[in-house]
């Protein structure tokens, strides 16, 4: 099994979680977003299920692709302690006209990678987004 | 029960959230199985192409865990490839999380007809049968008696009785009625 991390920043906040919470997400799109996760905490070093995870103009950072109302893009990367079997969510990003919204997604997720190997306490255990799709609005 | 299923458990009371994480999941799962089948085979995606009447672009989509635009035709087609049969059915959701739960190579690996042991071996092998142990069972039933634990426990229980009708019978026949009775229980 691979480990998955949030990454939080200098105040703390896991700022995945915070995307999550202020993302307008249909509960189907939830659901996929949720399986893609549980995909790539199952999937083995032999297993990469292909397309899962997209590569982005910065060389550390991959994100998934969500695709529904609005196409989801957590801004993902390798490590950042054991590069073999941990993830670890940087950033939370859209895509609009296969542009990322932000523009500069992977540049934030880049500069939160490097600050996270400095810091390594700036993680925690991924969470669930939302537990309870019933809350979901 | 792990921490993914009761998640799940509880997750998927909400229809649409079960329906869009199930649908994706098929999508991802025949996407992998396709280059899991592909890479046992040892074929590259241009081989498998060939194999099954298609151009290497559409194996390199149909491989993508994006791609959801499949076809029962088009699976055929790729399930005869592979030597394989193409199974699609109805499932109930706990079917599918325990699919989610072992989502893995192993599980997504499948042999071809000609290395399917069903098919290399003998029958009786096939259905575990011990020809002479079982020519053995119908001799004994035909040529003498035998009995299981049941059995012998309902010959004991009748031998018992027998024996105690015949006391009393003899006890009448010597005028001592007045005996008092036996009292016999038999556990069953």
């Amino acid at each position: 099994m691979i480990k998955l991390f949030d990454y939080k920043d200098t105040n703390g906040y896991n700022v995945m979680q915070t995307w999550a919470d202020t993302m307008p997400m249909q509960k189907r799109d939830r659901g996929r977003l949720d399986n893609r996760i549980d995909i790539l905490e199952r999937a083995e070093a032999n297993l990469l299920p292909p397309g899962l995870l997209h590569p982005t103009r910065c060389r550390h950072i991959m994100h998934l692709v969500v695709k529904g109302q609005v196409t989801l893009c957590p801004m993902i990367c390798r490590g950042t302690v054991d590069f073999q079997n941990e993830f670890t969510f940087l950033f939370g990003a859209t895509e609009k006209d296969r542009k990322y919204v932000p523009k500069n997604a992977p540049k934030i997720a880049d500069n939160n990678r490097e600050d996270l190997k400095l810091h390594t306490q700036y993680r925690c255990k991924h969470e669930r987004f939302n537990k309870n799709p019933a809350t979901i609005i | 029960m792990n921490d993914l299923t009761k998640t799940l458990q509880q997750s998927f009371k909400d229809k649409e959230y079960r329906h869009g994480y199930v649908d994706d999941f098929s999508n991802v799962s025949i996407a992998t199985q396709i280059k899991v089948l592909r890479e046992q085979h040892n074929w590259t995606q241009e081989e498998l192409a060939k194999e099954a009447g298609m151009l290497q672009p559409r194996i390199s989509a149909m491989e993508n865990v994006n791609y959801s635009a499949w076809s029962i035709k088009i699976l055929r087609r790729l399930a005869e490839a592979f030597d394989l049969t193409l199974r699609v059915s109805f499932e109930n959701f706990s079917t599918r999380v325990g699919d989610i739960e072992k989502f893995s190579r192993k599980d997504l690996e499948r042999v071809s007809f000609e290395k399917d042991q069903f098919f290399q071996k003998k029958i009786e092998e096939t259905l575990n049968i011990d020809l002479e142990e079982e020519n053995q069972k119908l001799h004994s039933l035909v040529y003498g008696k035998v009995f299981n634990i049941d059995e012998i426990q309902e010959q004991q229980k009748t031998a018992i009785l027998d024996a105690y009708k015949s006391k009393q019978k003899s006890l009448q026949d010597q005028d001592m009625t007045k005996t008092p009775a036996l009292q016999l229980s038999m556990g069953g």
